[in-house]
């Protein structure tokens, strides 16, 4: 179940560094909302996208990294020692699909929907593992990069996420 | 016709007399092997059927290679159009999330307990719980318990309790470089019937092949009580159809061609099934409840009783009026020995010994009755033909050249024997592991599925206590120890602490106060914990009861958990075991093992009393000289079987036992009637007819693949040969002055 924490990043990040084998990377900012809290949780950071996978690294309140290379999943423990997260291997092909906005395999997994925002889309997880803890996926789109993707959980919370990108030089 | 209406009235009045003992005592037929163990933990007969029932009926599979996938998803499909579901299901976090979180407060994971201790460390455990992109648990129970106190403890409770990894809700395992997919079924209870088992068995088999044809670099490897069933029955019923069907046609051929009538198979048949009515008349009388394993045992019966028949039908054929003197003090003899030695089974401190003696005393004293009073009546529809009295008069010429060497034969054996003892000396293996007789690549498959499961190098323990409380209690405190070791072991008190626990939790809780400031900071309003504790009976009666209810029993005078320990060495949990009388390390292989040691050891007390007795009677019957002969006899043909048996076999079983216990029996009759009847051509035919028939019947079991059979099979089948050669030995052929 703890995996599920890991492939969903993954799911979002790892693929474009495979795919198009380009180093990109940026910011994020994640609002948490919760039924009991009284503001959003906001966490930021920065993300790497390079030709081995992904680094996450959550900057504040709290520090923490967690990345992804020959698509396998790892976190760093207090020591800075890399943690091997089993299991993520089949989900690296899900989340290309999902990143490259590739219709044919996404439609696979989930049942796709339009959004009434524009350039955004629903996606209705057809998953078990992913339905017990995601209700949909609102992922929207600004010249074919993931600009903000909403996690709505079956019991009213959900997560924000908001993405910059910084120009880099290998895409120049 | 007077014959015939004393006959079927006798089996009619047995029959009638079976019946009304039934009806009357009722008795239930056991096949539980425990069931007759020494009773030293008799809480472990209550739990058990409870705990590891279920575990009979699972079917487990591992699917591997290319397209292990598809060919997973299409026999999850199949078994459900079987309406055959998968276990091992888990409840859906929501639904453990509502449930611990109704107890928030007292319910803490080791990681959260330590991250307490400082309010820096906890805020910065905290927010890194919440910065998570996405956390189920979190997720699930923030709404109810804002500490993340109960998700960390849900985190902690299905990290632990989830022993395999899951890819897309599919089990998986690796081993060796080989991704496995597992899947566990849980088989309905009345495909346990042998048809049935034989049914199911055939088309998940046909499933299978269809599969690995459909994907030929798919291998599917299965394994279950239900393959062991089918495979073991299906030998069995060819066994027994083909050494059944040879037996009954060689005994038939047998009989007619001494005979030249039918007659004679009648009778044989008629005192065998009196035996076999009496002998369960007095076993039902006495007994409540009777154990399977008594009526195999018992089956040596027959090989007995059918040879006061062919004593009684051979002697009547020599004389005009009933039997000769001689006879009925051969067939008196007989019965005395084999039933004092049967007798000395009811003294054994194994049930199941006490009622095969009872069954085989009582059949024999039957057999004996229906030969000395049914047989004389039909004297003169019996007769033997000349082709057999012209074989045995050249028989009996042979058998007296050869005991004219006697001296010479036995010292040589007695020799050979020595010789034999020193340089390969019989050793007896009790260990049922050596009786299963299920196909190779069925014992693989399971040793697989074990290596996959990570289940080959654990250990189960059983632990007892006064109630539930105090079960969860002493849990926690081995639990401690076994981490101590660096061992690790699920228990029910990782999902369900004790109530003494859950106080200390809440108190350790209340104590860091500043700790849970920064989560009323967060929500703005202050922390609210649960007021009642969790306690066994409610985890019992909620979404958490599938996945602890065959781990716990439960009933007015004690509670009792099973668990397993991998990583601790069983020796040190043997230490433990015996230092806590509560607490059982659990083997049942090892168990029936100690079992069958036990009945090895009865029935070899039993071969020597019986030995004894035998050797008594002769004394006070032929003299002290021919006792010692008789004994040197039954000694010499006794020790040659074992030494044999333990040669072609590597080591002895009960079972080889159990063979010579009827060699006993049959090399006493064959000793006494050699001894009163001598060599007359007569008397060498019945014996032979004897040892023939026994030969046919349980010989023939020799070439069984059935270990326990085969054990059996070869036993009686090389001490027939032993004795039939050495018996006539025994006798003291009179001298030329005597002549």
């Amino acid at each position: 179940m703890r995996m599920s924490i890991f492939l969903l990043c993954s799911m979002f990040f790892i693929t474009p560094a495979l795919a198009k084998n380009v180093i990109e990377h940026g910011s994020f900012s994640q609002e948490k909302h919760f039924k009991g809290f009284s503001k959003p949780f906001i966490s930021k950071g920065i993300f790497e996208l390079n030709e081995e996978g992904l680094t996450w690294q959550v900057q504040s309140p709290v520090k923490s990294t967690l990345f992804i290379k020959q698509g396998q999943v790892y976190t760093l423990d207090s020591q800075g020692n890399e943690q091997l997260q089993k299991g993520a291997e089949p989900y690296v092909s899900l989340l290309r699909a999902i990143l490259k906005h590739d219709r044919a395999a996404l439609a696979e997994q989930f049942t796709i929907n339009k959004s009434v925002e524009p350039n955004c889309e629903i996606l209705l997880p057809n998953q078990a593992l992913l339905k017990h803890v995601f209700s949909q996926f609102e992922l929207c789109f600004d010249a074919n990069k993931v600009t903000t993707v909403r996690l709505q959980e079956p019991n009213e919370n959900f997560t924000l996420l908001r993405f910059s990108y910084t120009e880099n030089e290998q895409q120049k | 016709m007077k014959a015939w209406a004393i006959t079927l009235s006798w089996l009619t009045l047995l029959t009638v007399m079976l019946v009304v003992v039934f009806a009357v005592k009722q008795p239930a037929l056991n096949n539980d092997i425990l069931a007759l163990l020494p009773k030293s933990e008799p809480r472990l007969q209550q739990v058990e059927e409870h705990f590891f029932s279920a575990n009979k009926q699972q079917l487990s599979f591992s699917f591997s290679g290319e397209n292990n996938t598809q060919a997973y998803d299409e026999m999850v499909s199949w078994f459900a159009g079987k309406n055959i579901q998968p276990r091992f299901t888990l409840p859906k976090i929501e639904t453990l999330a509502h449930f611990y979180g109704q107890y928030a407060g007292y319910l803490l994971a080791p990681e959260y307990q330590q991250s307490l201790r400082e309010p820096r460390v906890f805020e910065q455990y905290y927010l890194g719980q919440l910065s998570q992109i996405a956390d189920p648990f979190v997720s699930s129970t923030i709404n109810q318990d804002p500490t993340l106190s109960t998700a960390s403890f849900l985190r902690h409770v299905l990290a632990n309790i989830q022993q395999f990894e899951l890819q897309d809700g599919r089990i998986t395992a690796n081993y060796q470089g080989e991704d496995y997919l597992l899947l566990f079924v849980h088989s309905t209870n009345n495909a346990f019937s042998i048809n049935k088992a034989i049914a199911l068995n055939d088309e998940i088999l046909t499933k299978l092949t269809q599969l690995e044809s459909q994907y030929p670099n798919t291998t599917v490897h299965y394994s279950g009580a239900l393959f062991h069933t089918a495979a073991n029955a299906k030998q069995a019923k060819f066994e027994m159809t083909l050494f059944g069907s040879l037996s009954l046609i060689a005994l038939f051929i047998m009989v007619v061609w001494v005979f030249r009538s039918v007659n004679a198979l009648w009778l044989a048949s008629v005192t065998v099934v009196s035996a076999a009515l009496g002998g369960s008349i007095v076993l039902v009388s006495l007994f409540n409840q009777i154990h399977v394993l008594t009526l195999v045992f018992a089956v040596t019966l027959i090989g007995i009783a059918i040879d006061y028949a062919f004593h009684g039908m051979l002697d009547l054929t020599q004389h005009k009026s009933g039997f000769s003197r001689g006879l009925k003090l051969a067939l008196a003899l007989s019965l005395l020995t084999t039933t004092m030695g049967y007798a000395s089974l009811f003294f054994s401190p194994v049930q199941l010994l006490t009622q095969v003696g009872v069954f085989v005393v009582a059949g024999l004293v039957t057999a004996w009755f229906s030969t000395r009073f049914l047989l004389p009546h039909w004297q003169n529809r019996l007769a033997v033909s000349q082709s057999a009295n012209h074989l045995t008069s050249s028989l009996s010429k042979q058998l007296q050249k050869v005991n004219e060497y006697k001296t010479a034969l036995i010292i040589g054996l007695l020799v050979l024997l020595s010789v034999f003892t020193l340089l390969k000396p019989p050793v007896v293996n009790d260990d049922v592991k050596l009786l299963n007789a299920s196909p190779k690549a069925l014992m693989d498959n399971e040793a697989l599925h074990m290596t996959l499961l990570g289940k080959d190098n654990g250990q189960i323990m059983i632990l007892f206590a006064e109630n539930a409380q105090q079960l969860l209690e002493k849990q926690e405190t081995l639990k401690s120890k076994i981490n101590e070791y660096k061992g690790k072991a699920v228990m029910l008190s990782d999902l369900v602490p004790s109530t003494h626990r859950q106080r200390e939790n809440k108190a350790d809780l209340l104590t860091h106060q500043a700790a849970i400031n920064i989560v009323s900071q967060m929500t703005a309003n202050p922390v609210q914990f649960s007021q009642s504790t969790l306690t066994l009976e409610t985890a019992l009666d909620s979404a958490l009861a599938p996945l602890i209810h065959n781990q716990v029993y439960i009933n007015n005078s004690f509670a009792a958990s099973w668990f397993m320990v991998t990583g601790v060495e069983k020796q040190q949990l043997k230490q433990w075991a015996a230092a806590e009388s509560d607490l059982i390390v659990y083997d049942k292989v090892a168990l029936i093992t100690e079992g069958l040691s036990h009945y090895s050891q009865s029935l070899l007390v039993t071969l020597l009393i019986a030995m004894t007795f035998a050797v008594l009677l002769f004394t006070f019957k032929f003299g002290f000289k021919t006792a010692c002969k008789q004994g040197l006899i039954l000694a010499l043909t006794l020790t040659a079987v074992l030494l044999l048996c333990s040669s072609i076999q590597s080591q002895l079983s009960i079972f080889n036992l159990l063979g010579c216990l009827l060699i006993l029996a049959l090399a006493i009759d064959y000793l006494v009637f050699y001894q009163i009847n001598k060599l007359v051509p007569n008397n060498i035919l019945a014996i032979s007819l004897s040892a023939a028939s026994s030969m046919w019947v349980f010989g023939m079991l020799a070439v069984s693949k059935t270990p326990a059979i085969f054990s059996f099979g070869l036993t009686v089948l090389v001490g027939l040969m032993c004795i039939y050669i050495l018996a006539p030995l025994s006798v003291a052929l009179p001298n030329n002055k005597e002549k």
